[in-house]
């Protein structure tokens, strides 16, 4: 009916309405401020783009891997930041988990690396006679095509001399994107999780906040409550506009009623 | 010799009922072709998983089932919907138009469909769970998700208008608080109000509030792909979507009991008039169908305990106003009378049978404790194959037959009648037994090929081949009794 679907048209003018605020928002902040969107990304398709070893070797990400889970780090060897710390913290958290069979990859993104400069990393590190370990370089648009799809991003800081990039792993299984931990510390908890998820077990996990607008529930994962959140209104709306609209439509009926 | 011309004059009423018949029997034929298409579709599903049809891709298994499950939920619910409206016309005047328009849309949708999933292999499933249809992995193209979206928007506006239609009819005639029965909870017994306006005014308030919430995850949907801007959240979008396919698929069950409250009496020869008890069952049952979704939400450990007991609550609370009501109402009507077992009334009964027997399964597997084992085995498919094959399907069919045969004045065959109760009978409930006793093996559901854990699977799917043949040996006898019938109907 006119009445009623004019009801349903100004719920949803009113939900555009907020969600178009919400996507300016979104939109008007720096994308670099914020970590990759893994909602976005999950379960995308990793391109088996073409590797070189610090060995020299050459080889693509699935022969490397070699049918095992991987999980993936973009790093440079220039790096005055977060790459130094960020793989210690890796190595660290590595070591205190139990699981072992999974490939660590540690890929350079600057085009200026090489293999000799991959190794080099690898050895202050103590990882270069560890096979469980690769340190790698690519062709930069490989490269870049393995970053989009992993989220991964980097912009050139000219007052540093320096790369500006997110420090984190991209869990891959199969070819396809399973999961990202973000962050330039990794405790072993959080590894420990990922490295369950890459292996093919459900882990539970919640968003980070900001990433999802109308959410049902806001999980507190210190307190491991869970609370409605303002998402959880737009489940009102089919109740609301319904019973709005059967009233409209009765008291049109009524009035049709009246003229007969 | 000269010719005389004479005019007769046909009265608006009987104008209005031949078009609004007219219309009803191209909806019939429409889902008489439709049903055995997507019947052998299921066939072809059941077949590879018993170990035929090993040369064809899982993906295809996963585009049939969509197309499966989302083709017989729109069939059955534009069937009852088609029924209802001819039904509701002995008290109400619905628009004739409206059902054309309807049928348009649908037409329409089912074409995107039909491209999505044959052409473009679409496999999410009937409830198109966020966010999978965008995640295809290349399994299918993007515009495939895009003709899905399309066909339910269409379909989706459609539906809305029509049951926006229908309801307006009953509103035009009755109050809302007479539509709804509560006079008769003063003691009131004036307007006589007949129980299918009741039950389709619960439906029709039920069906809106789906369709809104359709609406909500087209805009949701919408927005996060054309505004780029931020990301939805999928235990919201799987609320949504469980509110509105429960509800279409609940609702289907309703225009079926309604029809049995509405046909079931020229059988027995005794009238089934409104009551407290009526009244009372039903808008409860408008009150818990809001609330029943819940149980699909189980597995979703984020979704708060507390409306995880709601959807239990819910979900066993509403089978005792609907089911255990018309259950008991229908055995008090049909014991003592002079029942004449027809094709239609057995069907009726069958039905009720059927929804009985499926609702008990439901809220077993509607149990959380019980759920947490059962809800990804081939318990689920077996429950609402039941209340869906056994109980909705066979009580529209039974009213349609009832009509066609009234309007084409075609007498009923017995031996037919016995030959399409004992194949479809015997097919459906040997189909459904290999279903539910899969489901107690713990053979999980949605699976094209079963691993060696599970491959007592293939053995339950070979067998229910058998059963599913001989049901549709029922259905295409009933299909071409029925069709001939609708089509003299049609003619005269």
């Amino acid at each position: 009916m006119p009445q009623s679907l004019f009801i349903v048209k100004r719920m949803a003018a009113l939900l555009v309405a907020a969600c178009a605020i919400t996507s300016l928002r979104a939109q008007s902040a720096d994308p670099r401020d914020a970590p990759p969107n893994e909602e976005r990304l999950l379960n995308t398709t990793v391109p088996d783009i073409p590797l070189t070893t610090v060995s020299g070797a050459r080889a693509t990400l699935s022969q490397i891997a070699h049918g095992r889970p991987l999980l993936l780090a973009f790093v440079f060897t220039r790096c005055s930041g977060v790459c130094s710390p960020f793989l210690t913290s890796w190595r660290s958290a590595d070591r205190a988990i139990a699981h072992g069979r999974y490939l660590r990859l540690a890929l350079s993104f600057d085009p200026r690396d090489t293999s000799t400069d991959m190794f080099t990393l690898a050895r202050h590190h103590a990882l270069d006679d560890n096979d469980d370990w690769t340190f790698a370089v690519g062709d930069p648009s490989d490269v870049r095509r393995l970053a989009d799809a992993t989220g991964f991003w980097w912009a050139w800081d000219e007052t540093r001399q320096q790369f500006d990039h997110p420090a984190m792993l991209a869990g891959i299984r199969d070819g396809r994107l399973v999961r990202l931990l973000v962050g330039g510390s990794i405790t072993s908890a959080r590894l420990d999780e990922l490295v369950r998820e890459v292996s093919g077990e459900f882990v539970r996990s919640y968003p980070l906040p900001g990433r999802v607008s109308f959410r049902c529930v806001r999980y507190d994962p210190a307190t491991g409550r869970t609370t409605l959140d303002w998402g959880f209104a737009l489940l009102l709306i089919p109740i609301a506009a319904t019973g709005i609209g059967t009233l409209v439509m009765f008291a049109a009926g009524a009035r049709v009623r009246g003229k007969e | 010799m000269a010719s005389v011309a004479s005019t007769v004059t046909v009265p608006a009423a009987d104008v209005y009922r031949t078009r609004l018949i007219r219309v009803t029997l191209v909806w019939v034929l429409t889902a008489l072709v439709l049903f055995p298409v997507l019947a052998i579709l299921g066939l072809l599903m059941r077949a590879q998983q018993g170990g035929y049809l090993q040369s064809t891709p899982p993906e295809v298994f996963y585009a049939i089932m969509t197309l499966h499950g989302l083709g017989m939920v729109g069939l059955w619910f534009v069937a009852g919907m088609a029924v209802i409206s001819v039904l509701l016309a002995n008290y109400v005047k619905p628009t004739t138009a409206v059902s054309w328009i309807a049928y348009g849309a649908t037409l329409a949708g089912v074409v995107l469909l039909l491209a999505a999933t044959l052409i473009g292999r679409l496999g999410v499933g009937w409830y198109f769970l966020y966010p999978l249809p965008f995640h295809s992995g290349g399994t299918w193209p993007p515009w495939a998700t895009a003709s899905l979206f399309a066909a339910l928007a269409i379909m989706g506006v459609g539906w809305t208008v029509w049951s926006a239609d229908l309801l307006f009819a009953i509103a035009r005639r009755y109050r809302l608080s007479h539509a709804l029965g509560w006079h008769y909870l003063s003691g009131a017994t004036t307007p006589d109000v007949p129980p299918i306006i009741i039950i389709s005014t619960v439906s029709f308030i039920g069906v809106l509030a789906g369709l809104v919430a359709a609406v909500v995850i087209l805009v949701l949907v919408a927005l996060e792909q054309f505004g780029s801007g931020f990301t939805n959240d999928a235990l919201l979008i799987k609320n949504l979507t469980f509110y509105f396919g429960h509800m279409v698929v609940n609702i289907t069950m309703y225009f079926g009991v309604a029809m049995v409250y509405e046909v079931l009496p020229a059988y027995t020869g005794r009238p089934w008039k409104t009551n407290t008890l009526v009244v009372l069952a039903w808008n409860l049952v408008l009150f818990l169908v809001m609330f029943a979704y819940l149980h699909h939400l189980y597995m979703d450990f984020a979704q708060p305990r507390w409306l995880q007991v709601t959807g239990q609550l819910s979900s066993y609370l509403i089978s005792v106003p609907a089911a255990v009501v018309t259950i008991f109402s229908t055995l008090v009507l049909i014991y003592g009378s002079t029942m004449r077992w027809r094709l239609p009334s057995v069907m009726l009964f069958l039905g009720v049978m059927g929804w009985a027997i499926g609702g008990v399964a439901a809220v077993i597997d509607s149990t959380v404790a019980v759920n947490t084992r059962f809800h990804n085995t081939l318990w689920v498919p077996a429950h609402f194959h039941t209340y869906f094959v056994m109980g909705v399907m066979l009580m529209i069919l039974g009213t349609v037959f009832h009509l066609v045969t009234d309007l084409s004045k075609v007498p009923e065959r017995s031996a037919l009648t016995k030959t399409i109760v004992g194949t479809v009978g015997l097919g459906g409930y040997g189909f459904l037994l290999m279903f539910y006793l899969a489901g107690v093996a713990s053979v999980p559901r949605r699976y094209a090929v079963y691993p060696a854990e599970v491959a007592v699977g293939t053995t339950f799917a070979k067998v229910s081949l058998i059963f599913i043949a001989v049901l549709l040996v029922g259905a295409l006898v009933y299909i071409w009794e029925t069709g001939r019938r609708c089509l003299k109907a049609f003619s005269s």
